[in-house]
């Protein structure tokens, strides 16, 4: 799989804690994912699963007083040893420049993700002296060029404009300029239309097709949105508390889903694709149960408290290890483990499960 | 931009109009006039004046005319002739009385403002980005310490230091050979040598609670999303918040411009008492307590008016550094 396409960046059993007060809150319990040059990958999972955490530990920014426990993150490089994200100084050079040259982000609010006092062209500007080396003048030219390349209309007097003086749409827009100004190898978009409504967000996402079709990038789209997951994405990880739990080309995720949350997600939407499902699209009704309290350890896989098909003395003791159940699909769950007997699987399928 | 000063700078002409009416007010609001005030201190020494010699000086001084006369007259002359009136009490022109003592309350006013910022802004934002540190805690003891002193305790505490184990001569801010002396550099000096015991009383507890407002900001300013935003972009963490968050947490800085001098006056006038500071504070006061009404009224006008240029210069400076405000 994977023919002729470069591996970019891959995380390993990466997790990341936070020692609180009340306990240790395990905001990822073994992430693993791999991203390839001209790959959108979609990062799928109810809120508070730990997807903005992932792409944080991505760029080294994991806010205090969380840290990376164990894994690593694995950056490829030109001529040399892949670098460990991971063993960085949060705040030194390397990682500083690694951030915005190698992998920019876009964030979900455009209104308070840019600074309501300095000009577009200020915060776009910033970004491409740093990395670039590039004197003022040169800066607006790429910045204006930018602009242009990201559909803004009348691009070189916007930067002069302060973000409240655009719309929502344009603001979001104005991110993604800012975000390729710099022609990074991975793309990070954290929910990045979720704040917009249904037709900007198909004009950001289609903005966000094209680029990928024209630069040798790598993208990973963050969402609890299954529309836009199947809108833009050729591959999707579907990630629970934690941890990823399912992995395979868009196409199978929708068509022959494994994991037993996976399948819920997709019955919670009405018509895959369609814009009925909206903003609304991957509210799990259909599941039962609520997401556990965070500074809850679940043990065995963690899903089991919610899971229908929950099979008592197998899932509640180890975590289930990713299980490929054809070349190009994974899944951590023990249905498809040759271990478990099948008189075990049999008996618990369409049954009710526990409730936790 | 312009047209926001503009704007502004129209809206000051109603504000400082009412202000010389409520000044005025002040000046004419004690029943009687001066003319009653002198001729009871005349009757309790024993002495009389003649009918004649009392209407001559009503005339003298425009008692004898319409309030409003006096009113245009009391405007008029200040405009055209920088002449606030007579103060009955000191025998002299208003602005002979006054006129430095506001210059003293002014430069002991920015002096104190310098400070608190001094102060207040390097260690607002140590203690915000530093959140919990041992720094943070000792910032903010002190902080609380400086706000619950009253000001006139802490005069006297410093003077009393100063005096003892740094041998300074406190009070006042000139030593005796400068007192009546014209400007020269030495007199420079001198008040240089003076100035930072009232520029500490004065300036603490605004240092203080700039110290508070700042952390509070700030604090709120660094969860915002554009803070990560520029993280991401790869800059260092220093120039994100000193670029971005500091920037909006200044706002309060810039406000405190406003409000430095009615503090000053009316927070004040004890520590200047204390102080036996040749400031405005206690000149009021006397003013008032004897109803030198021209005196009390000018000082009134003054003070007021100064404080609405300090706001309409810190409103010009918000609008220049933070463009939602210029825009609305
Ligand atoms: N500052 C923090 N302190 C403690 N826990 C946090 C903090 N930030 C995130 N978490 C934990 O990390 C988990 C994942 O959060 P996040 O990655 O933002 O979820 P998502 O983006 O999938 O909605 C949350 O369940 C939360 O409990
Ligand atoms: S491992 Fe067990 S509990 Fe977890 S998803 Fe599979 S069947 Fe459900
Ligand atoms: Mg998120």
């Amino acid at each position: 799989m994977h023919h002729g396409q470069n591996k970019i960046l891959q995380i390993k059993n990466l997790h990341v804690e936070f020692p609180l007060k009340e306990g240790t809150v395990r905001a990822l319990q073994g992430v693993d994912l791999t991203f390839f040059s001209r790959e959108t990958l979609g990062l799928v999972g109810e809120s508070g699963c730990g997807k903005s955490m992932t792409a944080r530990a991505m760029l080294g920014l994991v806010p205090e007083p969380g840290e990376v426990t164990q894994g690593e993150i694995l950056l490829a490089r030109k001529d040399q040893d892949p670098i460990d994200i991971t063993k960085l100084h949060p705040d030194g050079e390397v990682i500083r420049n690694i951030r915005g040259a190698d992998i920019a982000m876009i964030f979900q609010e455009p209104m308070t993700s840019l600074s309501p006092v300095h000009t577009i062209g200020n915060q776009i500007m910033e970004a491409i002296i740093l990395h670039q080396k590039t004197s003022k003048e040169r800066a607006a030219e790429l910045a204006v060029e930018m602009l242009q390349a990201v559909g803004l209309p009348d691009a070189s007097r916007q930067l002069s404009t302060y973000p409240f003086e655009l719309s929502g749409g344009m603001r979001q827009r104005v991110m993604v300029a800012m975000a390729l100004s710099c022609d990074p190898k991975l793309l990070i978009a954290d929910e990045a239309t979720t704040a917009l409504d249904v037709t900007i967000q198909a004009q950001i996402l289609n903005l966000l097709k094209d680029i990928q079709e024209e630069r040798d990038m790598s993208i990973m789209v963050v969402t609890h949105n299954l529309g836009v997951v199947a809108a833009v994405t050729h591959r999707v990880a579907v990630m629970y508390l934690g941890r990823i739990v399912e992995e395979a080309p868009v196409e199978m995720i929708f068509e022959q889903p494994k994991h037993p949350y996976t399948q819920g997600l997709l019955a919670s939407v009405p018509k895959v694709g369609s814009k009925v499902g909206g903003r609304q699209a991957g509210r799990l009704q259909t599941i039962s149960g609520d997401v556990p309290d965070p500074l809850l350890q679940v043990s065995g896989c963690t899903f089991h408290l919610r899971c229908p098909r929950f099979m008592r003395g197998i899932c509640d003791r180890e975590v289930p290890p990713f299980i490929e159940t054809s070349e190009d699909q994974q899944v951590r769950c023990y249905l498809y483990s040759e271990d478990v007997p099948e008189a075990e699987k049999a008996q618990t399928a369409g049954g009710e499960g526990p409730r936790g | 931009m312009w047209a926001f000063v503009i704007r502004r700078l129209i809206y000051m002409i109603p504000t400082v109009f009412i202000i010389s009416l409520v000044s005025f007010i002040i000046i004419e609001l004690p029943p009687g006039d001066y003319m009653t005030t002198l001729m009871a201190s005349m009757a309790a020494e024993g002495g009389e004046m003649g009918q004649e010699e009392i209407e001559a000086l009503r005339r003298i001084y425009g008692l004898d005319q319409p309030v409003y006369v006096r009113y245009i007259n009391w405007m008029r002359n200040i405009i055209t002739r920088w002449d606030f009136g007579y103060s009955f009490e000191w025998r002299a022109p208003v602005w002979d009385v006054m006129g430095s003592r506001l210059a003293m309350t002014v430069v002991i006013s920015l002096a104190s403002l310098l400070f608190s910022w001094v102060i207040a802004l390097p260690t607002g934002i140590y203690s915000a980005v530093r959140q919990y540190s041992v720094g943070d805690y000792i910032f903010t003891f002190f902080g609380f310490l400086g706000l619950a002193t009253p000001n006139f305790l802490l005069a006297l505490v410093v003077m009393f230091l100063a005096h003892r184990y740094l041998g300074l001569s406190v009070g006042g801010l000139f030593s005796e050979q400068y007192q009546m002396a014209p400007w020269s550099l030495g007199k420079v000096v001198d008040l240089m040598k003076h100035i930072w015991i009232p520029m500490i009383i004065v300036g603490t507890a605004s240092s203080a609670s700039l110290l508070r407002i700042t952390r509070a900001n700030l604090l709120d300013e660094l969860r915002k999303p554009y803070v990560e935003t520029a993280r991401a972009k790869g800059l260092r963490m220093w120039r994100v918040v000193l670029k971005y968050p500091v920037r909006i947490a200044l706002n309060p800085f810039i406000s405190s411009i406003g409000f430095v001098l009615p503090q000053l006056v009316s927070g004040s006038v004890i520590v200047g008492v204390v102080l036996n500071l040749p400031t405005t504070g206690p000149l009021l006061l006397r003013a008032l307590q004897s109803q030198d009404m021209y005196l009390a009224g000018s000082f009134t006008l003054l003070l007021a008016t100064m404080t609405v240029i300090g706001v309409l210069i810190s409103d010009i400076l918000l609008a220049w550094i933070d463009p939602r405000i210029r825009y609305d």
